[in-house]
């Protein structure tokens, strides 16, 4: 007389308990049991793989169910290094502490041991082709990106507590962990390890870091040096000075010896970046200058030493630094937009004549990856022979190949306190890994079953928590208050692209998402990889159809109400209410959500265009009634609220139908038209200026972020670095696409719109100069100008007002409708309580600066005439460059005693 | 006809709504102009000055009128997020600078944009914003700094989170740290600085702190700042994260608690400007309280601030909702009605328009409301806008108060932790005059926030309250009775 009831309802401390009752009629109060089988204890067998030795039956066989071993048969000897066998056969569980493998030779004597396990190794050693221990180059920076992902996308939820990579360095090589990675579960099929959606370069970074142990060593780097540069290929529309740092998705990564377009597979629209180092031969200045067509830019030691940027022909740009002789860090940046194009990096310097740069001086340091050696080992075909029977013998093969349950006695005739579970396990018994009260908890459930209990089928939610715990969700996941990341939500990194909170780091809870999610949504998820949330940076791991496929029917008879699927009838008017209350104008769903692949106006929540194949309607009608109840802590909004009607204008103001239209239209899928605001016309945020000048505070590229883009009527346009107090580009035509500071949360980055864009010189305008032998100074102590505003002239034309000390400047910027074309006339008026006899502006560098006319030309493009005082060209480090004595007279006013006024007219 | 409307509702049994009390009037806009509000003043002689986040600035003539007209002041500001005006200059603080305004030949154009002080830098972060200013009592300016989120293309900057303390000649003292989005800043009528913040991570819930010299208000992004010779604020060390709030407030030196917090939804999620009525009872019977508005909930709140034993706290209250966007800020009109700036781009709100101003005027009626709360030693003191029904102010079935904190941690928000529901009601005393109820309640605790619902007490003519919960903040409990 026995009785095995399930209880799903207690589950007051976390545990799931089954209560196996199991009574005698004898009288014996010891016979009448009550014994507690948790879940738990389920979970402990199925992971010891109990069954596979010891048959209980089919039907609680079929319950706790087996996890397989990794499979090593044809693989093990490529997979791991010899050595590396050899000692985790002589120790698993010193070697491995976490090891859920059993000793199976802590029977033999120490002299027999090693017999067996050399036997072993030489089996295993001779599965697929011989491990390889040469050494493979690891792509620079890979370390640090490997480090990265493993940080952020998920691995840490079971690899927290450090990983053993000393001993992973011992056991394989990078070839064979990327592989691994990118499909663990073909090695070890019982899903413990996911996949984590990684491609092979991910998959390679990860290897490469936690494989750093491997590192080949020379003096005290572990970088070796290789010659020629890194290069990253891009195909896009790129502007300014090309692929920036943000752009971290090339289409190619490779190596060439110098900056070279070469790699190129088309001319239009592609972009690329050098990385490395460049050898210095002797200290001393260096100038580079840079040819490309179109945009480009040059950074040595991190610092931009020339900034050639925007669309434009095959001219050169120079720049010039100081260097010690040595390796610097080298960076440049190239793309071409359209037509002609070209890439030349020349420098001169001590002992060296203009020249393009050779390939001798380039390299990058790069990290080696070497396994341990084999030493002498060779496989000895007798020991394979002598490997493969003790394979058998020792009950291998119940794990790694299949189960055998025949290797032990049958469940039901175990003594629970001998053999495995005796507390002291001796003889040939394999020794688990086990703690005193698991073997305890084991032992009630061989009695359990001796009894003839665990013999039905779980009920749904009970599996689906077996399920959940056997594969580790609930390190990431919670459900009905059990599991979920608790104290460890640290490891789930945010979101860097917008601040989308708990909900854009944490997996969310699946309590009842039986009931939010369709069945199919959910084995698409479990099985095809099907990523609903982008912008986490953890990843829905793929644990292996076979042990997740009966997980969506599981969830939905877990949890599913009926009443919840009722569906509204399909109309296409409703839809288009539907769309109407998704719209900016309506409940604004896009504010936050994006759709059918298109940005939200906020933060990237999830595509609406997806929710209707995923959710569940009843779930969304509560969704939607009050979301912090659905789900606590949510930032979904709750839109109707009492019985406040919002939109009296549709659906009779009935707040019911009103979700079921927006219901209706999201299940019109990924064919949904789009709803008003979500993308807007190409021309929405164009700024022209047509009556008066339009004046648009901008983070500018190349530029800073406190830029004041001033467009004029007659169509020559400037920008004002307001942080550096300085005119930084003039340019012609279109004005400016206001998109990225005034669309949705804006913040990027703009550009002129126009073209013959003109970068005016870097650093300060006006600057103390001693004698015509000293430098132009850079910004910095003695160079510093303050910004301190605007006015506005009668044609309400912006003048920039900067000072520094007791000089001060106004500057205009006046259109000059001219023949040819609109000039730009800067206008300036410097005043000061001195006469300041060593204050100079700069209006121009450049590579050769001509005297034409009345004025110069610089490198053959603009033509500057300067009226009103003295114009002097002088070289520089770089070049040539224009500079203006400034004129000033004294005028003993109030307001001033030395004022200067002159003009700089610029034409190009 | 209001009248006419409040008769029938009782007649029907229905209870009153906030729109009988308070009307909500559209400032017209032209469609042509995107009114993002980021800051309103208003000039008088029937104008309303408001500056945009594209950074254009507006004249509304004949604001409070149907017709109203608007002109462009200025643009090309770096979404500007206050207005003020002082000396006969306009003060708006950019993203990178406080800067003033004038109009000098009288066209209704700004001529004339100094800065003030630009001693602090940005990254080029969409989310650095500055909020402000206000002016102090001894004339300075107060700004207050928000973090970024994610790209900084021109490289991370300091002073990241702080409260700025500017003088009317640009010297800029930094003055506390550790705020979040603080989307509002203010001065008390005594002069105290206040600021809003919003929820997120190291902010359990919205709040509103008083700013004091040396504060560090909970967030360690940009704290190190505090290592610069200007700061005024001495780092606080390493911030434990997991702790309650009023371990917190042990544990971190400086660590300031808010004045108010605004449990999560219940009272809104992101509060933004806000203002004391200083109508002298134009707006209501609520002078000398907050009005604050919620960019996420179109709508504004009523906050009551007392001081005990020196340090502010109170009660929030629910005011008035159904407006048409996010409130951004909030401001008060000639007329002594509350003007009310809105925008919804970026941040969903409940509003059903994406930007916009409106207008909200006293009916004259007065709302059966909860005008005050008080922390009273072992209770608190409830004063009415009308007289109740002393039965059902006494039914202590009538009341409940639920206590609860929140952890000072790295995530986004936090529940309402340690919670304590049902607290016994000790004992009711209902006023002679019939206005006040003091409650004295069992188990109060100090860092706590009081949840309070009163739905069943009536007035004398059977009215429930308008709004029957409040959320009083005890940071302290008095020792002393006010009288």
């Amino acid at each position: 007389m026995q009785a095995t009831r399930v209880n799903k309802h207690l589950r007051t401390t976390g545990m799931l308990v089954l209560m196996a009752l199991a009574g005698c009629g004898d009288g014996d109060p010891a016979a009448t049991r009550t014994r507690a089988i948790s879940l738990e204890t389920e979970v402990l067998a199925s992971r010891n793989n109990c069954i596979a030795c010891h048959d209980a039956g089919a039907a609680v066989n079929d319950r706790i169910g087996t996890m397989r071993g990794p499979v090593l048969i044809g693989t093990a000897g490529s997979r791991m290094h010899p050595d590396y066998l050899r000692e985790f056969l002589l120790d698993p569980h010193g070697t491995k502490p976490d090891s859920l493998m059993p000793d199976t030779l802590a029977g033999l004597s120490q002299e027999q041991r090693e017999s067996v396990v050399e036997g072993l190794v030489h089996f295993l050693a001779a599965q697929g082709a011989p491990f390889d221990t040469s050494s493979s180059a690891a792509i620079p920076g890979d370390e640090q990106v490997g480090r990265e992902l493993f940080e952020s996308i998920g691995c840490m939820a079971c690899h927290d507590g450090g990983f053993d990579h000393a001993r992973l360095a011992r056991k394989t090589n990078l070839d064979e962990l990327t592989k691994f990675l990118v499909d663990p579960v073909a090695t070890r099929p019982c899903g413990r390890m996911p996949g984590m959606n990684l491609d092979q370069p991910e998959a390679q970074s990860i290897a490469t870091w936690l494989l750093r142990d491997q590192a080949v060593t020379e003096g005290d780097s572990r970088y070796l040096r290789e010659p020629g540069l890194k290069y990253e290929y891009f195909h896009k529309h790129f502007s300014g000075t090309g692929p920036s740092l943000m752009d971290t998705e090339p289409l190619e990564i490779g190596r060439t010896d110098i900056p070279s377009i070469e790699p190129r597979t088309r001319d239009d629209l592609v972009g690329f970046r050098f990385t490395g180092e460049i050898l210095v031969p002797r200290t001393g200045d260096w100038t580079f200058h840079l040819g490309s067509d179109d945009g480009s830019a040059l950074w040595i030691d991190g610092k931009q030493i020339i900034n050639h940027g925007n669309d434009h022909g095959m001219t050169y740009k120079s720049g010039t630094i100081q260097l010690e002789q040595g390796w610097h860090a080298f960076m440049l940046s190239f793309y071409n937009a359209y037509g002609e194009f070209g890439l030349d990096l020349q420098w001169e310097g001590p002992g060296v004549s203009r020249q393009t740069i050779p390939g001798e001086s380039f390299s990058s340091r790069n990290m080696r990856l070497e396994p341990p050696g084999l030493d002498s080992f060779i496989i000895d075909p007798e020991l394979v022979r002598d490997g493969a029977r003790s394979f058998k013998l020792h009950g291998c093969t119940a794990c790694h190949v299949s189960p055998a349950p025949g290797m032990g006695p049958r469940m039901d005739q175990l003594d629970p306190e001998s053999g495995c579970l005796s507390d002291q396990v001796d003889g040939q018994a394999p020794r688990f890994p086990l703690e005193p009260d698991q073997r305890e908890q084991l032992r009630l459930l061989v009695d359990a079953i001796s009894d003839g209990g665990l013999a039905e089928p779980l009920e749904p939610d009970m599996h689906v928590q077996m399920i959940m715990q056997k594969l580790d969700c609930m390190s990431c996941h919670s459900r009905d208050e059990f599991g979920g990341p608790g104290e460890n939500h640290a490891i789930f990194v945010a979101a860097d692209h917008a601040e989308m909170g708990d909900e854009g780091r944490i997996p969310p809870d699946l309590s009842g998402v039986g009931n939010k999610l369709r069945t199919e949504a959910i084995a698409s998820m479990l099985m095809e990889g099907d990523l609903i949330r982008p912008y986490m940076k953890t990843r829905m791991p793929q644990f292996g159809d076979a042990n997740v496929k009966m997980l969506p029917e599981l969830f939905a008879r877990a949890d599913m109400l009926p009443a919840d699927s009722r569906e509204p009838r399909f109309d296409a008017e409703i839809a288009t209410t539907g769309r109407d209350l998704v719209g900016v104008d309506g409940v604004n769903c896009i504010q936050c959500h994006e759709l059918a692949g298109h940005p939200s106006l906020g933060i990237p929540a999830v595509d609406l265009a997806t929710v209707h194949r995923r959710i569940r309607p009843g779930w969304f009608r509560k969704l939607l009634e009050d979301p912090m109840t659905v789900s606590p802590g949510t930032r979904m909004t709750r839109f109707w609220i009492d019985d406040e009607r919002i939109f009296p204008e549709h659906m009779g103001g009935d707040p019911g139908r009103q979700m079921d239209a927006i219901w209706t239209y999201l299940s019109l899928g990924e064919s949904m038209p789009l709803p008003k605001g979500l993308v807007v016309d190409r021309d929405t945020y164009t700024l022209t200026p047509v009556d008066e000048p339009m004046l648009c505070g901008v983070f500018m590229d190349g530029v800073s972020p406190r830029t004041l883009a001033c467009g004029f009527p007659e169509r020559v346009h400037v920008a004002f670095d307001m942080e550096n107090a300085r005119m930084a580009k003039a340019w012609k035509g279109e004005f400016l696409d206001a998109r990225g500071t005034w669309h949705a949360r804006a913040g990027q980055l703009e550009n002129p719109a126009g073209t013959g864009v003109h970068d005016l010189p870097d650093g300060p305008a006006f600057a103390l100069v001693g004698s015509t032998e000293e430098p132009w100074p850079e910004d910095g102590p003695g160079s510093r100008w303050n910004w301190n505003g605007s006015s506005r002239d009668e044609k309400q034309r912006p003048v920039f007002h900067y000072s520094m000390d007791d000089i001060q400047i106004q500057e205009s910027a006046v259109p000059l409708l001219s023949s040819g074309g609109t000039r730009l006339v800067r206008d300036f008026t410097v005043r000061s309580s001195g006469s300041q006899p060593t204050l100079y502006m700069r209006a121009a560098t450049g590579d050769s600066i001509e005297p034409n006319g009345e004025g110069h030309v610089i490198d053959g493009q603009v033509h500057i005439f300067v009226h009103g005082a003295q114009a002097i060209v002088r070289e520089n480090l770089m070049g040539e460059e224009l500079l203006v004595r400034i004129p000033m007279n004294f005028v003993g006013r109030d307001d001033t005693d030395y004022e200067a006024g002159f003009k700089v007219e610029m034409k190009w | 006809m209001v009248g006419t409307l409040i008769i029938s509702a009782m007649l029907l049994g229905s209870p009153p709504t906030e729109r009988e009390y308070y009307r909500i009037v559209d400032v017209e806009i032209p469609e042509s102009i995107v009114m993002e509000v980021g800051g309103l003043l208003a000039l008088g002689d029937g104008r309303i000055m408001a500056c945009t986040r594209r950074g254009e600035v507006w004249i509304i003539n004949d604001a409070y009128g149907d017709e109203p007209s608007l002109t462009l002041y200025a643009d090309g500001l770096q979404e500007p997020l206050g207005l003020m005006e002082h000396d006969g200059w306009i003060y708006t603080a950019q993203r990178g600078e406080l800067t003033r305004m004038k109009d000098t030949d009288g066209d209704d154009r700004g001529d004339v944009f100094e800065t003030v002080c630009d001693d602090w830098a940005i990254s080029g972060n969409y989310h650095e914003y500055t909020f402000g200013p206000a002016m102090d009592t001894n004339g300075d300016f107060w700004i207050t700094l928000n973090r970024p989120f994610g790209a900084q293309p021109f490289g991370k900057k300091d002073w990241r989170g702080w409260a700025m303390r500017v003088t009317p000649e640009g010297e800029m003292f930094p003055e506390a740290a550790g705020l979040r989005s603080p989307a509002g800043v203010a001065i008390s009528p005594d002069g105290d600085v206040f600021y809003s913040d919003n929820q997120g991570e190291w902010c359990g819930t919205s709040k509103l702190s008083h700013i004091e010299r040396g504060d560090f208000h909970g967030h360690p992004l940009g704290i190190d700042s505090a290592h610069r010779e200007e700061s005024l604020v001495e780092h606080p060390g390493e911030i434990p994260d997991g702790e309650l709030m009023p371990e917190a407030n042990r544990r971190i030196p400086g660590f300031k608690l808010p004045a108010v917090w605004f449990p999560y939804d219940k009272m809104g999620k992101s509060p933004a400007g806000f203002v004391w009525d200083r109508t002298g009872g134009a707006f209501g019977p609520f002078q000398g309280q907050v009005f604050i508005g919620d960019q996420h909930h179109a709508w504004v709140m009523r906050v009551y601030l007392e001081k005990v034993d020196g340090a502010w706290q109170g009660a929030c209250f629910p005011f008035m909702s159904g407006f048409q966007s996010g409130i951004v800020r909030v401001a008060w009109g000639e007329d002594d009605s509350l003007i009310v700036g809105m925008t919804n781009r970026g941040w969903a709100s409940r509003g059903n328009r994406q930007w916009g101003i409106q207008r909200l005027e006293w009916t004259g009626q007065t709302p059966f409301e909860i005008q005050r709360m008080e922390a009273i030693p072992g209770g608190f003191r409830l004063s009415f806008t009308h007289e109740v029904d002393a039965e059902t102010a006494r039914d202590s079935k009538n009341w409940t108060i639920n206590s609860y904190t929140y952890r000072h941690h790295s995530p986004y928000g936090s529940p309402e932790v340690d919670v304590k529901e049902g607290l016994v009601i000790e004992s009711i005393t209902v006023s002679e005059d019939r206005r006040q109820v003091d409650l004295s309640v069992n188990g109060l605790r100090e860092g706590y926030v009081h949840e309070l619902h009163g739905d069943g007490v009536r007035d004398l003519s059977g009215h429930p309250l308008l709004h029957d919960r409040a959320y009083y903040t005890l940071n302290r409990i008095p020792q002393k009775s006010p009288d």
